[in-house]
């Protein structure tokens, strides 16, 4: 039961989290440090190692490109930002997000006023 | 005071405490291995050492040039152990890249079944169309039932896959060849990576531990390439025994000639134990190479499960098999403990001519088998066979001895076992045994007769011929089964005491047709064997070597005796020695030489190119 408990939340998790970050990229070019202290701020990742999978992983989806920039203070930048493609798949997660949250809504307040 | 190391994190150079940096090196590894299954693998460790190297410099000040081990353990705080990353990369390899962590798992598939859902599992585990292992299985039954026994056991090892977790690692990456010889290629690619470090590695202690960490990854290597040899060995080892195990006994009680199973039967006081003792005996020795079987099959496909319950109740029904047996054991052998005879003296008819004929009773059987003498055939106990249902033993021995008084006469000793004195004097008399007698012909059963829902209790039976002084007897080739360690004068072996006519004298049986070339007790026993090269035959009547036409000089030598082409030279022990060459036969004795010349003695033989 835990375990089942535990993959619906990863799943979700999952989920809810390349839509943040695709939201996120969507406004501006970033780079990940600028992503991590976002989502810091609003919980959603606790640590940073998170971020790094998944970003690789939306880029060799061809979701995202990403170009160098010089830092002065460091190694060289990685600034990513959306691909047509991944504004597209943002746009569909989006309608599908507001799907969901609308359809939660409604299921979970009927079934708290049943009870 | 601490020593520095120099590390390249991202493009920048950092010092870095050892302890610190040994800390960092952990820690970097298990990302790297976290990640060993996802495609962007090096990608992701770059971006992560980058973000690693911006927070270092972050922590740097003037007065603080080295990274210690503080900062270390705040970095990896912040960047998170790799289980906290999130499942992700997991599940992304079981999607996308599956490789070495992810394995398939055997499991039965309960979806798409037809008994236990072994076959598609199978399937599923080696991609193929359930349908042909199926097939192939259905086709393994002909065989003595083998694929019955193979789905038996597999449908014992494999577990049920009952979680969706389950039923997707079951249908996870193909077990191929190329695979294989992947992940093979894999493993040998990190140790040369890891011997590659050591030939980089930096002080004499980081060195040793590298090397020993390389020799030791080299061991386990090792250890599982030979862990998994000897696996499918002990897989088609225990196949094998348990197929062989299952087809003799299936011939033991199938194929037409045998008879051992219900022999075996007559040894047992009911069926039911009977049938109890096999199953027993066969658990006994069969379990242990399925147990076998199992345990390979669970080390090459990796199922995990736990298997103390399977062990254990296998353990527990071996015991119990084995104390059936023992019990069993001791029981029968308590019906076995007590021997008991019944003595009886049959008076024979006085026959009219001079010699008394004893042979054995034909009933159809071969008459050359009596010919042959047998050493294992009373040694052997176990002479027994069935005829409708009704034991029969050849265990009969007879004694020829020196009449009391003047008529010839027949004791029959009957012996047999049982539980007691009384129940083996019962068991004794259940046994019936005939010879006739016309005239002076005194024919005799070969085999006896235990009554019918009789059990097998090492019956015997003795019978003493006694003869009186001055009579005559012949004994026919076919008796040499029967008579046993019979006395005469002439010391004469009893399988030699066949085709002879024999007298009672005061002192014993003595031989008036001897040849004198019997076998006597004290001389060599002969054997008849024939030993055959083409030049040299060893027969019952001698040897006879043939004179060589060839120009190749052999030699037989076992120190006393020397066959060349020149000739045949016996040395004795005393200095006694005898020569057969060119000049003749010479006997060298004491100093003095004999020599019989050629052309002088002729020596004729009846039988054709026999040439002495």
């Amino acid at each position: 039961m835990s375990n089942n408990l535990e993959n619906s939340q990863a799943q979700m998790r999952r989920g809810v989290l390349e839509f943040c970050i695709l939201s996120i990229l969507s406004q501006e070019e970033v780079y990940p440090s600028d992503i991590i202290s976002r989502m810091k701020q609003s919980k959603l990742i606790v640590v940073e190692g998170t971020l790094y999978p998944l970003l690789t992983r939306l880029k060799n989806g061809g979701l995202l490109q990403y170009r160098w920039e010089e830092s002065k203070s460091g190694p060289p930048r990685k600034y990513y930002s959306l691909t047509p493609l991944g504004r597209k798949f943002l746009e569909e997660l989006r309608t599908t997000w507001n799907e969901l949250v609308e359809a939660v809504n409604l299921t979970t307040q009927k079934s708290h006023q049943h009870e | 005071m601490n020593k520095t190391v120099n590390v390249n994190i991202g493009g920048i150079v950092f010092h870095i405490d050892e302890n610190a940096y040994e800390r960092f090196k952990q820690y970097l590894e298990s990302i790297r291995s976290h990640f060993s299954s996802s495609e962007g693998r090096d990608e992701i460790m770059q971006d992560i050492e980058s973000r690693i190297a911006e927070m270092f410099q972050e922590r740097i000040r003037d007065n603080k040039q080295v990274i210690n081990i503080l900062d270390v353990e705040e970095v990896t705080r912040r960047m998170g152990k790799p289980e906290q990353f999130g499942d992700e990369e997991t599940k992304e390899s079981k999607e996308h890249m599956p490789k070495e962590k992810i394995q398939k798992r055997l499991f039965r598939n309960p979806d798409d079944k037809l008994l236990g859902g072994v076959c598609s599992g199978l399937g599923a585990y080696f991609d193929i169309d359930p349908v042909w292992i199926r097939l192939i299985l259905a086709f393994a039954i002909l065989y003595y039932g083998t694929g019955f026994m193979l789905y038996l056991i597999l449908w014992i090892v494999i577990p049920k896959a009952i979680t969706t977790a389950d039923k997707l690692q079951m249908k996870g990456e193909p077990i191929t060849v190329g695979n294989i010889e992947k992940n093979v290629q894999e493993e040998i690619g990190q140790v040369k990576k890891k011997f590659n470090d050591l030939k980089e590695g930096g002080s004499i202690r980081s060195f040793i531990s590298k090397f020993f960490d390389a020799l030791g990854q080299i061991a386990k290597m090792i250890f599982l390439v030979v862990g998994k040899l000897f696996a499918i060995f002990f897989i088609f080892l225990g196949l094998l025994m348990v197929f062989v195990i299952f087809a003799s006994f299936l011939a033991l009680f199938k194929l037409p000639g045998t008879q051992y199973p219900e022999v075996l039967n007559q040894i047992f006081p009911t069926g039911f134990q009977f049938g109890f003792a096999l199953i027993a005996a066969l658990i006994v020795v069969g379990l242990p190479f399925i147990m076998l079987a199992y345990w390979g099959a669970r080390n090459i496909f990796n199922i995990r499960k736990s298997t103390r319950i399977i062990n254990f109740s296998a353990l527990g029904i071996w015991l119990a098999a084995v104390v059936v047996c023992v019990f069993l054991g001791i029981s029968i052998a308590g019906d076995f403990r007590e021997k008991q005879s019944i003595r009886r003296e049959i008076d024979l008819v006085q026959p009219a001519a001079s010699v008394l004929q004893l042979k054995l009773n034909g009933k159809g059987e071969n008459p050359k088998e009596y010919d042959l003498w047998d050493e294992d055939e009373w040694n052997g106990d176990l002479r027994l066979s069935l005829n409708d249902g009704q034991l029969q033993s050849k265990d009969i021995r007879m004694d020829i001895v020196k009449s009391e008084n003047d008529s010839f006469q027949l004791t029959q000793i009957c012996y047999a076992r049982g539980s007691s004195k009384k129940s083996a004097a019962d068991h004794a008399t259940r046994i019936s045994y005939s010879f006739n007698q016309a005239d002076s012909i005194l024919s005799f059963d070969p085999f006896f007769i235990i009554e019918k829902n009789e059990k097998y209790r090492v019956q015997k039976i003795q019978l003493i011929l006694h003869v009186p002084v001055g009579k005559k007897i012949y004994i026919d080739p076919s008796m040499s089964r029967l008579i046993y360690d019979v006395e005469n004068t002439d010391n004469i072996l009893d399988y030699d005491m066949v085709k002879r006519t024999w007298e009672m004298q005061a002192d014993g049986l003595k031989c008036i047709d001897c040849t004198g070339e019997e076998a006597s007790i004290g001389s060599k026993v002969k054997q008849s064997k024939s030993f055959h090269n083409g030049r040299v035959h060893i027969t019952d009547e001698g040897v006879y070597i043939n004179g060589s036409e060839g120009k190749e000089s052999k030699s037989f030598h076992n120190g006393r005796v020397h066959i060349t082409d020149e000739g045949v030279y016996i040395n004795g022990s005393d200095g006694t020695s005898l020569t057969i060459d060119s000049n003749g036969v010479s006997i060298h004795e004491k100093g003095k030489t004999k020599i019989i010349k050629k052309g002088t003695v002729e020596i004729k033989s009846d039988a054709k190119n026999k040439e002495w």
